[in-house]
């Protein structure tokens, strides 16, 4: 045995022995590794694992939240909207469950089925006039769901590998964000004209305070970045044009961070509706 | 593959999912073999460590938090251990070099070649099992696995500047005993 007394090495020496253990690095063979592999593999299978047997529990306690999610009172919770006295049990009981199901596609599709949930939520609040606050707050919401939805397991951009109950909700959740698009351009259109200066909200949309923006969906357009293009003109193309809508917006602000005080990419305007700004 | 896919497929393994442990198997087996290889006479002995290591690092992945250490580190750690516990476990062997399988190549050039790089490699080995433990596992570290001073100093339980300072002696020691050994081929 070496004793391990200190004799300084030169960079050379290390390079030298460097290259020495790389080149004494031997490679099991082939037929060793796929042994070894294969009775890993039958080890990890046979065996109860005590991981395995904690997510087979989460599985069941999911299924039993969704189960009461779906019956008795908790089907008042279950259409509830943001602002409701029974909305705060619904998420908690979502949160629980996405906490509980095993990852892979199972968790995959529940939380695309989470962010149509939220655009649902978002349409409803429109359509029944809710205050801008809530409106805004369901819009992030929405935004967040499908950030989430999509940012699990590398979906991105490449939806090749989408079960089809993904792609199912992806298809609506565009269909959302076109709806909101299309309902901000109107009560927007009703509010410049000059029937519609009353800023009644009569139209079901919030008369001040408009949502900043409404939420872009990574994976339409081929980025979901900030500097991809948006649901809407993926979802809605003859929307582009229009001035003085609700811009679905990717979030980042940019142009009009001199608007202190104001949503990102949006700017008040007389009569208290807003200005967003088109993506 | 990117480090952000290893990452997932390593929490997947934690999480009990067996497929994605055989991916981690696939990546870091070579290393591992490796690593058992330098600190046992024989392939067959080496094999059996890096069984033995994967198999606790399965047992145990459960409970891996990448918070903690790095994944090589943490898998270096098990497979450390399970060297140790193998020489607690044995005596020692007289020292064999195997051969065999440049034995079963049919050109004798290639079978004259393959002995001598066998050789060659098998004195590196053997200098590495002359130094200490400690130094052994830096070297390995360092020069197979291509971990960071850090990596290598958390999964030593040490501070990087001693690392450092235990890798310029392990240098040191590895190449004074290959040239010792490089001295009595001459002679």
């Amino acid at each position: 045995m070496i004793h391990d007394e200190y004799t300084e090495s030169t960079p050379g020496d290390e390079q030298l022995i460097a290259g020495a253990v790389a080149r004494a690095s031997e490679k099991m063979s082939t037929r060793s590794k796929r042994e070894i592999r294969r009775r890993l593999m039958a080890a990890a299978g046979g065996t109860p694992f005590r991981v395995q047997r904690l997510v087979f529990t989460r599985a069941a306690a999911a299924f039993t939240v969704t189960a009461t999610l779906l019956g008795g009172v908790s089907a008042a919770a279950a259409a509830s909207l943001p602002g409701d006295l029974l909305y705060s049990l619904k998420r908690g009981a979502e949160d629980v469950a996405v906490a509980m199901l095993p990852d892979g596609a199972a968790e995959q599709d529940f939380l695309f089925a989470l962010a149509a949930r939220r655009g649902d939520e978002m349409n409803r609040l429109l359509s029944r006039g809710a205050s801008s606050a809530e409106v805004d707050g369901a819009i992030d919401a929405f935004k967040r769901a499908v950030s989430c939805a999509y940012g699990t397991d590398g979906v991105q951009a490449d939806l090749g590998d989408a079960t089809a109950a993904q792609t199912r909700f992806v298809d609506r959740i565009r269909t959302m964000a076109a709806t909101v698009q299309a309902s901000y351009e109107a009560a927007v259109r009703e509010q410049q004209s000059p029937a519609g200066s009353s800023g009644s909200g009569s139209s079901g949309v919030p008369s001040s305070n408009q949502p900043s923006a409404t939420p872009s969906i990574p994976g339409s357009g081929g980025s979901g970045s900030s500097t991809g293009s948006s649901p809407s003109e993926s979802a809605q193309p003859g929307s582009g044009g229009s001035s003085g809508g609700p811009g679905i917006d990717s979030g980042s602000g940019s142009g009009d961070s001199s608007d202190s005080g104001a949503p990102q990419g949006s700017r008040e305007t007389t009569g208290g509706l807003k200005e967003v700004r088109k993506p | 593959m990117s480090d952000r896919h290893i990452e997932k497929l390593i929490a997947r393994a934690s999480q009990g999912d067996a497929a994605a442990f055989g991916r981690v198997y696939d990546l870091y087996v070579d290393r591992v073999f490796a690593f058992a290889r330098s600190r046992v006479r024989t392939i067959q002995d080496a094999e059996d460590l890096t069984e033995v290591a994967f198999t606790k690092a399965w047992q145990a992945i459960g409970s891996y938090d990448d918070r903690g250490l790095p994944f090589t580190a943490w898998l270096f750690r098990i497979a450390r251990n399970a060297v140790i516990d193998s020489h607690r476990k044995s005596e020692r062997q007289p020292e064999t070099v195997d051969i065999s399988a440049a034995a079963a190549l049919q050109d004798s050039l290639r079978v004259e070649d393959e002995v001598i790089m066998r050789l060659d490699s098998e004195h590196v080995r053997a200098a590495l099992r002359e130094l200490t433990e400690e130094q052994a596992s830096v070297i390995i570290m360092r020069f197979m696995w291509d971990m960071s001073l850090k990596d290598v100093a958390d999964a030593l339980g040490k501070t990087e500047g001693a690392v450092k300072a235990m890798q310029h002696r392990a240098v040191r020691s590895l190449a004074t005993l290959l040239g010792k050994e490089a001295d009595e081929d001459d002679s």
